[in-house]
């Protein structure tokens, strides 16, 4: 067993605490996992350690992100050996200072790592307009950095190198392989030109770490976990994000949705039982069941697709088109003004990002208008599916529940509630909010099995595992 | 709790086999198998045998996951038990069953022994609940077996949540309790391989008691020795385009993006043609072996054919 330092485990227990500040689950056991774990490897390298702490700590992909932005932090910006190595590179630089224009071109032509750090630390003495002490996160440094390494215009002097020497009349008809090879070096250089604002990045929380310290630091750094950031408020860039980790939890949502509660085994099949009892002497030791029938799943669901639901709308198209996908009754609306059927736009649609674009065009086609009317949108949709909704049917409505201060309708979900099995009901904005203003929510609720604020993935993820 | 306590192991801890002992050597011999594992990987393995914790490897399909598992098997020489999940698998057959034929047999046979009493099997299963007619499924197997095993429970996002439940007896007490018969406990910690495509959310539970290893498509440096490893002759520079390629397919928005294997067939594919050079035009095989849905090969196509 290796000796470990007392600073090493206050460390890794900080470390800990500032993951657990940041909304990663970590229960006691884990820790208690890590610091064993930490105990008994032979903690010589880097990627020991990271290892270590990342397969007892993590236990989901969705958070290696964040695992690896704090470790680097923790663990890389100034363990003992990261500093000298820093020293000596200064040391190295301080002597002959790399002409950066000419290094960034060798960069991003040809990608060495240690060439890259080695400019990316000259690049944020020289440009980075450091200034000690300052609670910053340091994105002005960074910024500053980028801008005075001139790095997009010589990447894209490097891309239109990569891009063609013939020129632009022969590309069309130009050989394939050729075509493709010029493809992939444009990519690479692009990686390599991120690659190179990442060390930049590094290198500058490195230095901040040294200023002020890991803790205040990190805390300056803390930014929301994908799966808690608000949805209505999400970048594109986010929005891309939360939808990739959608995958796993709309196939649960579904599958809990659609589940009936019924025993496990189904009537018994006398034939078979018959048959089987044939080996035992006639003796019917073993009943043989029929296989349980899966029961035909019918699904509803009635989506705001209005302006001020803008990003939580497409949002419910991602999660709609997956559900569309995975069950064949399912029945979907959209509304604003005017409720309209768009099961086919969903069915027909190949990804979320398709379906995104031909909800938006429909939205216009249809005649959806412009203002949403709760009340009005409720009652076309009982009128168009209220007939065949039966106990094993269930409504999902998506919506803010925002009705302009029109009449509600209530009866209409009412009936609706009575005749199907279960209504859900997802909102975008918080419950403090439900009684707010125009909110026609409370006046929904008493109509609805559950009524669920769904801001960010973490409740959706939350009212799924409730559903349970 | 306070910083410097670091909780014992506790000693019924296997001592692992020197071959699982470190990471440098775990990754030697995992090479030598035929399996090119990054320093991670090997660090997981040889963290998951000396703490006797289960592992559970999610990643994109064709990462590797399941050939893992074999390549440990192999490397330690240890047997290599291996449950397959799906939906609807229960205890009887991830844990045990009886074996009622032989139950049946065995009174058929006794009956007319003096010592026999139908009074007793009927009131306490006298003679009947006996390991001698328990038949061990492969989580009982693994735990039974004489020699340590290396047990894969191969997908295990397809079962249900409830019967994930049953798994945690076997992963965190390597035991399994028999109503009828007690706990059957381990003769020897299993090393466990759970794998998972993330088509659902584990439990938190069963999360907990695992290590976790997400298998990426491997970085280009590794996925080149990969290829060189599997097709030797092929041509240095057409390897580097074709890692080049499948990098830059697995980027984009595509259903189904290549896996090493469809990079090792589409390696092959090109050595026996006796290519030199990487042709995507509709006509040519590249696409076609690396992609399989129409869509993705036209999506490909348009991304990678046509200049920016």
């Amino acid at each position: 067993m290796t000796a470990v330092g007392a600073p090493l485990l206050n460390r890794t227990h900080r470390f800990i605490d500032e993951l657990r500040d940041r909304g990663v689950p970590i229960s006691m056991v884990e820790r208690i996992d890590a610091m064993r774990a930490v105990g008994i490897t032979e903690l010589g390298t880097d990627t020991g350690l990271r290892t270590v702490l990342q397969a007892t700590l993590i236990k989901t992909a969705e958070h290696l992100g964040v695992f690896d932005e704090v470790f680097d932090l923790y663990f890389r910006a100034s363990n003992p050996g990261g500093v000298v190595a820093a020293d000596e590179t200064g040391a190295h630089v301080a002597r002959t200072p790399l002409d950066l224009e000419h290094a960034v071109r060798a960069v991003l032509r040809a990608g060495s790592d240690a060439l890259a750090r080695q400019v990316a630390e000259q690049a944020v003495t020289e440009f980075g307009r450091f200034e000690p002490g300052r609670p910053v996160a340091g994105v002005m440094y960074e910024r500053w950095t980028l801008e005075g390494l001139r790095l997009s215009e010589l990447e894209t002097e490097q891309l239109a190198e990569a891009s063609g020497a013939d020129g632009p009349g022969e590309v069309g008809d130009g050989d394939p392989g050729h075509r493709l090879g010029r493809q992939l070096s444009r990519r690479q250089t692009l990686d390599r030109a991120d690659a190179l604002r990442r060390q930049v990045r590094e290198v500058i929380r490195e230095r901040l770490v040294d200023d002020r310290g890991v803790d205040a630091v990190a805390k300056t750094l803390r930014r929301p976990l994908t799966a808690d950031l608000d949805i209505a408020m999400a970048s594109r860039d986010q929005l891309a994000e939360i939808q990739r980790l959608m995958g796993p939890m709309q196939r649960k949502l579904a599958t809990t949705m659609m589940r009936k509660r019924r025993d496990r085994r189904d009537l018994i099949d006398v034939r078979a039982t018959v048959r089987a009892s044939m080996t035992t002497g006639g003796v019917p030791v073993r009943l043989v069941h029929r296989r349980p029938h899966p029961v035909k799943p019918q699904l509803y669901v009635l989506a705001d697709m209005s302006r001020s639901v803008a990003t939580f709308a497409s949002f419910t198209v991602t999660l709609v088109t997956a559900m569309a996908q995975l069950f064949s009754r399912l029945r979907s609306f959209a509304f604003i003004q005017n409720a309209a059927e768009v099961t086919d736009v969903f069915r027909q649609a190949e990804g979320p990002q398709q379906a995104i674009a031909a909800m938006e065009e429909f939205v216009i086609a249809a005649g959806l208008g412009n203002y949403t009317d709760y009340g009005r949108a409720l009652r076309q949709f009982h009128r168009q599916v209220g007939g065949e909704l039966e106990r094993r049917s269930t409504v999902l409505v998506f919506g803010d529940a925002r009705g302009n201060y029109l009449p509600a309708g209530e009866q209409a979900l009412a009936s609706m509630a009575k005749r199907a099995g279960s209504v859900f009901w997802l909102n975008p904005e918080p419950d403090s909010l439900w009684a707010s203003g125009d909110s026609l929510m409370r006046v929904y609720e008493p109509h609805c099995t559950e009524v669920a604020a769904c801001r960010t993935l973490s409740d959706l993820r939350r009212f799924i595992e409730r559903l349970q | 709790m306070v910083a410097g306590s670091v909780p014992p192991i506790p000693s019924a801890r296997p001592v692992a086999a020197d071959v699982l002992a470190d990471a440098a050597t775990v990754r030697a011999r995992l090479a030598e198998a035929g399996y090119l594992a990054d320093d991670r990987t090997a660090g997981v393995v040889s963290l998951a045998a000396r703490l006797g914790k289960p592992i559970l490897v999610e990643g994109p399909a064709g990462t590797g996951k399941t050939q893992l598992a074999k390549s440990v098997a192999a490397m330690a020489a240890r047997p290599l038990v291996r449950l397959q999940c799906y939906e609807g698998i229960d205890e009887s057959k991830a844990l045990y069953e009886w074996d009622y034929r032989k139950q049946l047999l065995w009174i058929q046979a006794a009956r007319g022994a003096e010592s026999f009493s139908a009074d007793a099997v009927v009131e306490n299963g006298t003679g009947i609940f006996d390991e001698r007619f328990l038949l061990a499924r492969p989580m009982l197997e693994a735990i039974r077996s004489e020699q340590p095993a290396v047990l894969l429970v191969d997908e295990v996002d397809r079962v249900d949540a409830e019967t994930e439940a049953l798994f945690l007896e076997v992963l965190a007490e390597h035991q399994v309790s028999v109503p009828e018969l007690g706990r059957l406990e381990a003769r020897h910690i299993p090393l466990v391989f759970l794998t998972s495509n993330g088509t659902r959310d584990l439990s938190e539970a069963l999360k907990r008691r695992c290590l976790f290893l997400y298998l990426d498509y491997p970085a280009p440096d590794r996925e080149r020795e990969i290829v060189a490893q599997a097709v030797p002759g092929l041509d240095q520079a057409l390897t580097e385009r074709l890692i080049a390629l499948v990098h830059a397919l697995r980027r984009l928005d595509v259903k189904k993006p290549p896996s090493i294997s469809e990079t090792i067939d589409l390696a092959w594919t090109l050595h026996l043609l006796g290519e030199t050079e990487l042709d995507l035009s509709p006509s040519s095989l590249g696409l076609n072996v690396l992609l399989k849905h129409r869509e993705d090969v036209e999506i490909a196509g348009a991304a990678l054919g046509r200049p920016a």
